[in-house]
């Protein structure tokens, strides 16, 4: 199959405003993210990245445009076969505590993407999908605040692997984490992207992680695409003026530390 | 490393610690342990009539005293809490049954079909429930074998409408949360997101709201039956007993005294477990 994995075009949300013109949360917003492919989606805070991302895996309805994933257009798909469309992209969000159901354990949690795998092989599952993170199994029969917040983050990482995904929608995955447990865990999803060729869609302000994962970048400014271009390219010569705000925000590091020691 | 626990499970720990919570349960346990099978050991004693003795102030035999026919004032008290806990649980149970998955849908799907669920609540809530139960109760509770049933379906059929609105009130602030779009991404149907993780976070507030539907029913319950719209002879609840001794309540100052204790005993004890409920539950407290 030569289609990409993710394709977006002509992507709009608008959304009604009680006074004044409606708020275009997304205007004409298009990507196309390979196989394999890792991109980051960098901006301000409010520019709609997070919205992209709530869009794609369909928490938020599109006004209008196109989202094709694995060939399949999402847009017009409700109920079941969208959930159906969807299982093979995933999502891990900002903050494991909220993303945890807190009266679930974690190995309930790990397995609810999977519900038609049942008894044993489903125990099995879990413990396997546990260990791919790096997390002991005997966790799994504990409660969300029975773990610290890295080892959360990598449940909620298992839990979005346990259906074989093909991307990962990545909403800031390391910003409510330590600073010496974020580099961890940039690590490891480089490790499991690389392991089990997965796309990944990197929303993020910390650019030295997404330095590390991501290939691409696309700059969105106010719901409008800025920029887009190969990550190093837009760090060495940034064309936008708010890439270019987002470099002078992060001086040295990302532009002269080599490319795998960045945190 | 200790056990891993549940959050209900530490709330429940949290509750059952508490002194004033464990004082009302002993209570409200030996109430129910005694309505239960208090009626069975005292076997005739709730019928049986003295005439001869009629209404005799407390006594080693008697201790809470007789009515006018003789009977034993204790018997028909522990015979009363049967009927008065047991219509007042079941019309609790009943205000769970409804109310907590109607809140729960309207407040997960949103939207009109929100809005239309809880216009209907609405419109029952502006009625005067206890107006529309005394209207029931005089149009057919004089058939005894409807009295009951009615009794229990008319107090019901209004106290789910608060719990309706406080579990749609938590689920609209829950839905938002990460964990619900996270199955919803997974693949998770709206019932499995309702049943699986949003009722259950509302335990909690929902069973201390219990506990105060439960005595409210209690005294609508009472409140019917002194009127004598409730449970009819040879039967009674609390309320009958009480608006049965108001009528010589100069002369047998006991059978008013003793029926209405253990009545307001029962509430204070039902509103102390609830207080303690809503504190052990506290998701602060929970956070610990």
């Amino acid at each position: 199959m030569n289609a990409p994995l993710l394709e977006i075009t002509n992507l709009c949300v608008i959304r009604p405003r009680p006074s004044g013109e409606p708020l275009r949360a997304l205007d004409r917003v298009r990507l196309r993210l390979e196989r394999k492919e890792s991109w980051a989606v960098l901006g301000e805070s409010g520019c709609g990245k997070t919205t992209l991302l709530r869009t794609i895996a369909g928490l938020i309805p599109a006004t209008s445009g196109s989202i094709r994933f694995q060939g399949t257009e999402l847009i017009p798909l409700r109920g079941r076969a969208l959930a159906q469309a969807r299982l093979g992209m995933q999502m891990v969000f900002q903050d494991p505590d909220a993303s945890l159901d807190p009266r679930w354990t974690i190995a309930a949690s790990v397995a609810e993407p999977i519900p038609q795998i049942r008894g044993a092989e489903r125990a099995d599952r879990v413990e396997r999908l546990l260990r791919d993170v790096g997390l002991d199994p005997s966790l799994g029969a504990r409660f969300p605040h029975e773990l610290s917040g890295g080892q959360r983050q990598r449940a909620a990482i298992a839990r979005a692997l346990a259906p074989d995904p093909k991307l990962l929608l990545l909403d800031e995955p390391t910003s409510a984490l330590d600073v010496s447990v974020r580099a961890q865990i940039v690590n490891l999803l480089a490790d499991l992207s690389q392991a089990r060729d997965l796309g990944l869609l990197l929303v993020t302000h910390d650019l030295p992680s997404a330095r590390v994962l991501c290939e691409r970048a696309l700059v969105l400014d106010g719901g409008r695409i800025a920029e887009e271009a190969p990550f190093e390219a837009l760090l060495a010569a940034p064309q936008s003026q708010t890439a270019r705000r987002l470099l002078a925000a992060f001086p040295a590091a990302p532009v002269t530390a080599p490319k795998n020691s960045v945190l | 490393m200790s056990a891993p626990q549940s959050p209900l499970r530490r709330g429940l720990r949290r509750f059952v610690r508490r002194r004033s919570a464990a004082v009302a349960c002993t209570l409200l346990s030996l109430l129910a342990a005694s309505a239960l099978f208090g009626p069975i050991l005292l076997g005739d004693a709730v019928a049986r009539q003295d005439l001869a003795l009629g209404a005799a102030p407390p006594s080693w035999s008697h201790p809470f005293g007789t009515d006018l026919l003789g009977r034993d004032a204790f018997a028909r008290v522990l015979d009363g809490a049967r009927l008065s806990l047991g219509v007042s649980a079941a019309a609790t149970l009943l205000s769970l049954l409804i109310g907590v998955p109607y809140g729960a849908l309207a407040g997960y799907l949103g939207g009109r079909i929100d809005a239309a669920m809880m216009r209907l609540v609405d419109v029952l809530y502006g009625l005067p429930s206890v107006l529309f139960v005394l209207l029931l109760m005089a149009w057919f509770g004089r058939d005894p074998a409807l009295g009951l049933p009615l009794l229990f379906v008319g107090l019901g059929a209004f106290s789910w409408l608060t719990t309706a609105r406080l579990v749609r009130g938590l689920v609209l602030s829950l839905r938002e949360r990460d964990f619900v779009a996270s199955a919803q991404i997974s693949g998770a149907g709206p019932w499995a997101i309702v049943l699986g993780h949003l009722i259950p976070q509302t335990t909690g507030p929902v069973l201390a709201l219990a506990t105060l539907t439960m005595p409210r029913v209690l005294v609508e319950e009472a409140f019917l039956s002194f009127l004598g719209l409730g449970v009819g002879a040879p039967r009674a609840s609390w309320g009958t007993l009480i608006g049965y001794g108001m009528e010589s309540f100069r002369e047998h100052p006991w059978l008013v005294l003793f029926p209405g204790l253990v009545l307001a005993a029962t509430l204070a004890a039902l509103y102390s477990a609830g207080d303690a409920l809503r504190d052990a539950f506290d998701p602060r407290e929970l956070a610990r």
